[in-house]
């Protein structure tokens, strides 16, 4: 297990690789899945009062829409709510929320429909 | 003396991150200027006067560089440089650019214990007052302003110049 120091030096390093490709590509999407991962993992060891904590909560969170994983950003989002945010944070935090569940309404709407089809197992 | 091709043990980041980071700010200064070039300016309002080493780039390794990215990455490198060298702050951590302005790196003043968050702007010719007052509007909006302290740097690279602002107190007026 990474201290705090080497997950801030590889969530350093995750971001500036991950801004530096093609924005919602395959590999870019990939690339802020690792960023949310450590960022999560920065957030499990850092409490929410200190500054550093609060960038980790956020920061999971848009990594996670940046990924396109938009409900992993909504749980995330739900979870770090109730945790001692200042003011700003918090505010910042819960426009994420709002933003994460607008874009999974936007996929559904667009998403092909699908009818449900019922079956029955026997046992051969 | 700053040397951009030793940023990596200066700013105590990995290779991968902090190489990219100095290569384009000699890109960036090498657009006008050669290596040894002095950086002029204010840090916290004192008088700064560094001179600027780098190796010289090939023409191939500035062919297929973006420029607002030479610019913005470049000033990225020099101002953590000066934070580090003149200010004896520390790199903590890269903030995503999608979870806010006014926030693109945590350092640590040892001194006080306290976190910076550090806005950093980039311009090739524009003025630097002004540039300057747009970053600490942005520091001091930026949604961890409460629990860090919000500092910002800009870096002019016409002819090199810089100025790095830090929050001291609501008493004091923006520059």
């Amino acid at each position: 297990m990474m201290g705090l120091d080497e997950l801030n030096r590889s969530v350093t390093s995750a971001i500036l690789r991950a801004e530096s490709l093609v924005p919602g590509s395959w590999e870019a999407e990939r690339a802020f899945r690792d960023v949310a991962d450590l960022e999560e993992e920065i957030a499990s060891i850092v409490g929410a009062r200190a500054v550093e904590g609060e960038v980790a909560r956020l920061g999971a969170v848009t990594a996670a829409m940046s990924a396109g994983d938009l409900l992993r950003a909504v749980q995330l989002a739900e979870r770090y709510l109730i945790d001692a945010l200042s003011d700003g944070a918090r505010a910042k935090l819960r426009d994420l929320h709002v933003e994460a569940e607008a874009e999974i309404r936007r996929a559904a709407v667009g998403a092909p429909e699908v009818d449900p089809v019922p079956f029955t197992l026997r046992a051969a | 003396m700053i040397d951009l091709d030793t940023l990596p043990g200066l700013l105590g980041l990995p290779e991968d991150s902090a190489t990219p980071l100095g290569h384009r700010a000699a890109i960036a200064l090498e657009r006008r200027h050669r290596p040894g070039v002095h950086l002029t300016g204010t840090v916290q309002e004192a008088a700064v006067d560094e001179e600027i080493r780098w190796r010289a780039r090939t023409l191939g390794a500035v062919a297929y560089e973006d420029i607002n990215r030479v610019t913005e990455e470049g000033a990225e490198a020099i101002g953590l440089a000066l934070a580090c060298s003149r200010c004896s702050w520390r790199v903590e951590r890269r903030l995503q650019a999608r979870l806010a302005e006014g926030a693109d790196w945590l350092m640590l003043d040892p001194s006080t214990g306290s976190t910076m968050v550090l806005e950093i702007g980039g311009t090739d010719e524009q003025d630097l007052t002004a540039l300057l007052a747009r970053k600490v509007s942005q520091a001091r909006r930026s949604p961890f302003a409460e629990r860090g302290t919000p500092a910002a740097c800009v870096v002019r690279f016409l002819e090199p110049s810089v100025k790095l602002w830090v929050d001291d107190g609501p008493r004091r007026a923006e520059p």
